[in-house]
């Protein structure tokens, strides 16, 4: 069975960026902090506003990066599976319906809220937009359930049940969650001077604040189509990785992940005969948890199909300064796209030109 | 999928209403005998008093009224912990474990949420409420289990996704162990988000009955170690039943209500049915969804129709739900565990409180008292869940080729 897809599309929205053609633009605006929250989230073509206003806010995000994702691929009215992963789910009706349920009861605590606010909803709305009825799931977890969704999604093409496949994350911003987060020092809010280089030892560093946003990402199975592909591969042991890649994308950003994400850098920098050059993108996009690990494989479809150079963050030191300041972005073909969970879990996928 | 990646259940664990272990809910599926009574979840307001299936603290003693913020965590750690004695496997087994919830320890950031409104100051233990994956992070741990975890949540689906997910993995031989769970906790969240939707039963639910008028919310934990047969017979261990065949599908057609034919069901059976390479006509038990609401049952029955037509007269079928309750995330898990007890023991459980059969149902053979089969080798285990989720499972008898 070969684990592999062909990334055809993808669509995304963050405060700032609505398609891939603006996550440049937004990543030279936002290096002075990245934003909180989406001002306005487009709505897909044949969704009427009245249903858009009973979606939760991150289903409304899914929506439009899912829609969004199929068109750019091609695949408008083509059959296919939907995998999502999420992190907080919609905090936003998760309140409403409390707010309810103890201020007036039980009984007066409505539909929609409940309906709307429960974790398979984007999944269900992305699937019933998109027609896609080949199956699918919604998975719970951490920073990196963004490549854990694209993993499932890339497995069921390799299995060949599904010739295409619409995988994706979406986190809202939740002032609830990040009172949390800050309360612990982990978000503080600011983007750090400094992120930690992996190579060295030290303190995680606080930084980039709580966001939101949404990215996903229409898959076929490689050999359809006929024009040169991006392919995106999971890897399920870092230990065994083919070192052949020119960057690495990190998950870091001062987030309390950075130190299981600083140890897996470690072991992937170590054993490098030509260390690859590192790129930090939570900086840019602040933390948005499961969507963070797919909006660096965003950032790679970028990189290895039209050479986009993405501006790197501050160095911490004169070691990443030297590693960064090799990056010819026109001639990188293969990323490594890594996301470590606070946890101790680390998912990884290569993004490269076939 | 080759014999050696052939998957076998070779542990269980289990803990609903009905009692805690194998042996607790093959006694109750005997005795026919419910976990469903009366609980109260709002200090007497409606819906109080609320008909569920919510396991005793005689049952499991650790959960304590003091608990109610990781009741999920307690009631999945309990299951894995007798899987992993069930199997006969070490606590620090490095298998994966991939379990399915719906809600979590929702009561957990139901709590946080009201010391925040109320101006305190919440505990912050209890922010792990809004995080699904953290109860399966805290069994992992307590049970020194090193390998990966995973938490789906696909609604009430989300154990068969979990099982999909596994029998898949060992079925292509990524994995040679991999333990799958399902879990869910009753909470005032839960009951009050089903009953806003006019879902909950006043009476215990009688699934597929004329009368019926809802769901009867559950909770409860089933866990099972999937192997892949050579790994099994490397450790000298016999099957308690195989899993032989998965299906999954989208209606696409609504966020909370199936689809009134049944069409994501019907594509999911006729794909499990596929992959377990069986025709409609080999399947001898349906163990269903069957959750006694309005919409789900007719919608079931549609899907049923289509895929087994006139053989569908001829196959005992079973909703279990009338005895543990809706257990949401768990259900399915608990379904494959009520499908190995139909296999073990040759006969359909019963579906209790199914006193007369709505007649729209005119050849679907469910039955208040269970039905014998002497021949019993396929059992075909359902689930839908919100967002259109639909799932099908295929079990055969620990005879069938081991």
């Amino acid at each position: 069975m070969s684990r592999s897809a062909i990334i055809a599309g993808i669509g995304l929205v963050v405060p700032g960026a609505d398609a891939l053609e603006g996550l440049l633009l937004h990543c030279q605006r936002a290096a002075g902090g990245a934003r909180t929250e989406i001002e306005t989230i487009p709505l897909p073509s044949g969704v009427k506003s009245q249903d858009a206003r009973r979606m939760a806010r991150l289903t409304r995000m899914a929506l439009y990066a899912a829609d969004s994702a199929w068109m750019r691929a091609g695949f408008s009215g083509r059959d296919g599976s939907v995998f999502v992963g999420l992190t907080h789910g919609s905090t936003s009706y998760f309140q409403e319906f409390h707010d309810y349920l103890f201020d007036y009861g039980p009984e007066m605590a409505g539909p929609n809220a409940f309906s709307n606010g429960v974790t398979n909803a984007p999944l269900g709305t992305v699937s019933k937009h998109l027609g896609l009825t080949a199956g699918g799931c919604t998975l719970a977890g951490l920073e990196n359930c963004g490549l854990e969704a694209l993993t499932y999604g890339i497995d069921t093409i390799a299995r060949g049940e599904s010739a295409l496949c619409c995988v994706g994350a979406a986190e809202e911003y939740s002032p609830l969650v990040e009172s949390h987060y800050r309360e612990l020092g982990w978000y503080p809010g600011a983007v750090p001077a400094h992120l930690p280089h992996p190579l060295s030892s030290g303190a995680a560093v606080q930084g980039v604040g709580v966001s939101e946003g949404s990215v996903f990402l229409a898959l076929s199975a490689p050999g359809l189509g006929d024009a040169a592909r991006c392919r995106v591969t999971p890897v399920d042991n870092l230990g065994r990785l083919d070192l052949d890649v020119d960057l690495v994308i990190s998950g870091a950003g001062g987030g309390p992940q950075d130190v299981c994400e600083a140890e897996a850098l470690r072991s992937v920098l170590g054993r490098a005969k030509r260390p690859p050059a590192l790129l930090f993108t939570k900086p840019f996009f602040g933390e948005t948890f499961a969507v963070g690990s797919l909006l660096s494989v965003a950032v790679a479809w970028d990189i290895v199909t039209n050479g986009t150079a993405y501006p790197l963050h501050p160095a911490s030191d004169d070691l990443r300064a030297s590693v960064a300041a090799t990056v010819d972005f026109a001639r990188v073909n293969s990323v490594l796209v890594l996301a470590a969970a606070r946890d101790g879990q680390v998912s990884a996928v290569t993004v490269s030109m076939h | 999928m080759t014999d050696s990646h052939e998957v076998w259940i070779t542990g269980i664990g289990v803990v609903s209403a009905l009692g805690s272990g194998l042996d607790a809910h093959r006694d109750a599926v005997r005795q026919q005998r419910t976990g469903l009574s009366t609980h109260s979840f709002f200090g007497g307001q409606a819906p109080d008093p609320c008909v569920c299936g919510r396991v005793s603290q005689q049952v499991l003693p650790e959960l304590s009224e003091t608990c109610e913020s990781d009741r999920a965590t307690r009631l999945l750690d309990h299951a894995v912990g007798q899987a992993l004695d069930s199997s006969g496997l070490s606590a620090s087994s490095d298998m994966d474990i991939i379990a399915g919830t719906t809600l979590g320890n929702i009561a957990a950031a139901s709590s946080y949420y009201r010391q925040t409104r109320g101006n305190q100051s919440p505990d912050p233990a209890h922010f792990g409420g809004f995080l699904l994956g953290q109860p399966l992070h805290d069994v992992k741990q307590s049970r020194g289990l090193t390998g990966r975890s995973q938490t789906i949540c696909s609604a009430c689906g989300s154990a068969a996704a979990a099982m999909g997910q596994t029998f898949h993995r060992i079925g292509t031989g990524m994995a040679q162990r991999v333990m799958v769970a399902g879990f869910e906790a009753l909470s005032p969240y839960v009951v009050a988000g089903f009953n806003s939707l006019r879902l909950v039963s006043k009476q215990p639910c009688c699934p597929f009955d004329k009368a019926r008028a809802g769901l009867s919310p559950g909770e409860g934990a089933a866990a099972l170690v999937l192997e892949s047969r050579a790994s099994a017979q490397q450790r000298g261990v016999r099957p308690l039943a195989r899993v032989v065949g998965f299906g999954a599908a989208l209606d696409a057609y609504h966020y909370t209500r199936a689809h009134p034919e049944g069409r994501g069901l019907a594509q999911a059976m006729l794909k499990a049915l596929a992959s377990a390479c069986l025709t409609p006509e080999q399947v001898h038990h349906l163990e269903l969804h069957g959750t006694a609401t309005e919409a789900n049952d007719p919608s079931e029955y549609c899907a049923l129709r289509s895929v087994f037509a006139d053989a569908l007269a001829g196959i005992p079928a079973t909703s279990t739900k009338s005895m543990t309750g809706h257990t949401f995330g768990a259900s399915a898990a608990l379904g494959a565990v009520f499908s190995v007890i139909a296999l073990q023991e040759r006969t359909a459980p019963a579906t209790l409180n199914c006193h007369e059969r709505d007649p729209a149902f005119v050849d679907l053979r469910v039955s208040s008292r269970p039905v014998e089969i002497p021949h019993l080798p396929t059992v075909m285990s359902t689930s839908l869940g919100f967002g259109g989720e639909a799932f099908a499972l295929v079990f055969t008898c620990a005879e069938a080729g081991a």
